[in-house]
């Protein structure tokens, strides 16, 4: 008997001691932004943006999820080799290669046709209408800007401008906010062409802030629930249509960084008071708020005993950004847990992610700390929500 | 060394080098990608495999550690129960040769 507790206690401490420890063992060399262990993923998705998405094209069985997943992991990757050369600017040459790689992987037909088969047209022969598009254009406009700040007169500059300006007019010509699709809203996305003018203000000096302070205001107003989570879905207008979750939380937060630190912070804390959880030393982001719950869909991802895979994804980008060190090491011992990470010849890859995991993975995994462009300021922040104004808590669905 | 710790030791060696083969495997076939590029053709061999190497990873990750620790305490006990045992009876004989 003595022996059995004896084996049980031991067992125990080990298991609480050393498999975090095991998982997270890279969690400070990341916050670190040690260059070789970056360079083992951005030498893997060299490979994948290179020829592998061509040879082996996503099925998912969806025409429409192939398309947005193609786009998302060149755009993801994108912003990974950026921040890197942002990060190790000797490496600026080689990693704006890579840079504009995934910008012509993002601009194929194929990449576009998510946006364009959905609105009946296509989002940059429309700069000059009205429709949202926004899906596309933010995510693309993001890393058109990174591509931006690190080269001024690279070959995607132009087209950096008029995508900037077609953004910021339809910003500023609804109260509300942008449509990803036809009679479809996501905050979240918006985010993303907030986040692209900051870049876009960064490089060029030309002033966003109207609209940045605007975006501000009518996500504290409209958007954010009353634990701070960002709604996931909302009509044109605001109003909403889902609960706040943590993949939209997060993902806003990330996007955010580049234009309004103050906002993007707010959300990422009003996340992570709402969703992160820790056991053993390994920590996760659950999707929907314990108190209220909510459906999973694609952007969800996995969601396994509420605790969300892109959640926990996407919180690495702002964790890092933002030092919170704690949290970050939690998420990556689990991350580094389950998506079964293997080297082999000086690359890295996540063997249970595919090329969409490694892409984000290296993204948020090299999110760089926020820099305010000038001029931009967040009108009010998560934890100081003005008390006299509506709260965006009630779902209509 | 005894024949159960020999087996013991070697399925430990065999479990974390079968992850690790696996684990090579799937990163150089590039399984993951295989899998989201089947479409509604998914090779249930294949997915199986991915589902096996989590489950190893996991094995040997989260529950190796605490299993490790275990038995090494268990072989720490013995041999301190019998290093005990042998004073003892070395103490007994000290005796009995005195008398």
């Amino acid at each position: 008997m003595k022996k059995l507790g004896l084996a049980l206690l031991l067992g125990a401490l080990a298991t609480v001691t050393v498999p975090h420890r095991v998982a997270g063992w890279e969690a400070e060399a990341w916050l670190e932004g040690d260059a070789p262990l970056q360079d083992r993923l951005a030498k893997s998705l060299r490979q994948t943006t290179g020829d592998d998405l061509v040879k082996h094209p996503f099925q998912t069985g969806s025409r429409h999820f192939d398309s947005e997943w193609l786009f998302g992991t060149y755009m993801m990757a994108g912003m990974g080799y950026g921040q890197m050369a942002l990060a190790h600017p000797e490496r600026s040459p080689e990693l704006t290669r890579d840079m504009d790689r995934c910008i012509a992987g993002m601009l194929k037909d194929e990449s576009r046709y998510y946006d364009t088969s959905t609105w009946g047209e296509d989002p940059l022969t429309t700069l000059a209408g009205a429709h949202g598009h926004v899906a596309f254009l933010g995510y693309l406009n993001l890393v058109l800007g990174l591509r931006r700040t690190l080269d001024a007169n690279n070959p995607y500059a132009e087209l950096n401008d008029r995508v900037s300006a077609a953004l910021e007019r339809r910003m500023l010509s609804t109260s509300g906010f942008l449509e990803t699709f036809p009679g479809q809203t996501f905050p979240v996305d918006n985010a993303s062409a907030i986040g692209s003018l900051g870049l876009h203000q960064r490089a060029t000096g030309r002033d966003h802030s109207r609209v940045t302070r605007a975006f501000a205001e009518r996500v504290n107003r409209l958007a954010r629930q009353d634990d701070g989570l960002l709604i996931q879905i909302t009509t044109a207008s605001g109003a909403p249509r889902d609960v706040g979750r943590g993949s939209g939380t997060f993902l806003a937060a990330y996007f955010l960084s580049f234009a309004d630190p103050e906002l993007a912070r707010a959300l990422f804390e009003s996340g992570k008071n709402a969703l992160y959880t820790e056991h053993l030393g390994f920590g996760a982001m659950r999707e929907h708020s314990p108190h209220r719950g909510g459906k999973n869909d694609i952007d969800s991802g996995p969601v396994v005993l509420g605790l969300g895979v892109s959640a926990s994804g996407f919180a690495l980008g702002p964790s890092r950004a933002f030092q919170d060190r704690a949290s970050f090491r939690g998420l990556y011992a689990l991350a580094h847990l389950f998506g079964v990470p293997v080297d082999s010849d000086g690359t890295r890859t996540y063997a249970t992610g595919g090329p969409i995991g490694d892409g984000i993975l290296f993204a948020m995994l090299t999110a760089a700390p926020p820099t305010a462009p000038r001029a931009t300021a967040a009108l009010v922040t998560a934890n100081n929500l003005p008390a006299d104004r509506p709260r965006a808590a009630e779902v209509h669905p | 060394m005894k024949t159960n710790r020999k087996l013991e030791l070697g399925a430990t060696l065999g479990l974390i080098t079968l992850y690790v083969g696996m684990a090579h495997v799937a990163g150089a076939e590039k399984m993951a990608h295989s899998l989201l590029a089947a479409g509604d053709h998914v090779n249930p061999l294949l997915f199986a495999y991915v589902v096996l190497l989590v489950a190893l990873r996991f094995l040997v990750v989260m529950v190796l550690p605490g299993v490790i620790a275990a038995r090494l305490g268990l072989l720490l006990w013995a041999w301190a129960g019998a290093r005990g045992a042998r004073g003892a009876r070395e103490e007994s004989d000290g005796h009995a040769i005195e008398r």
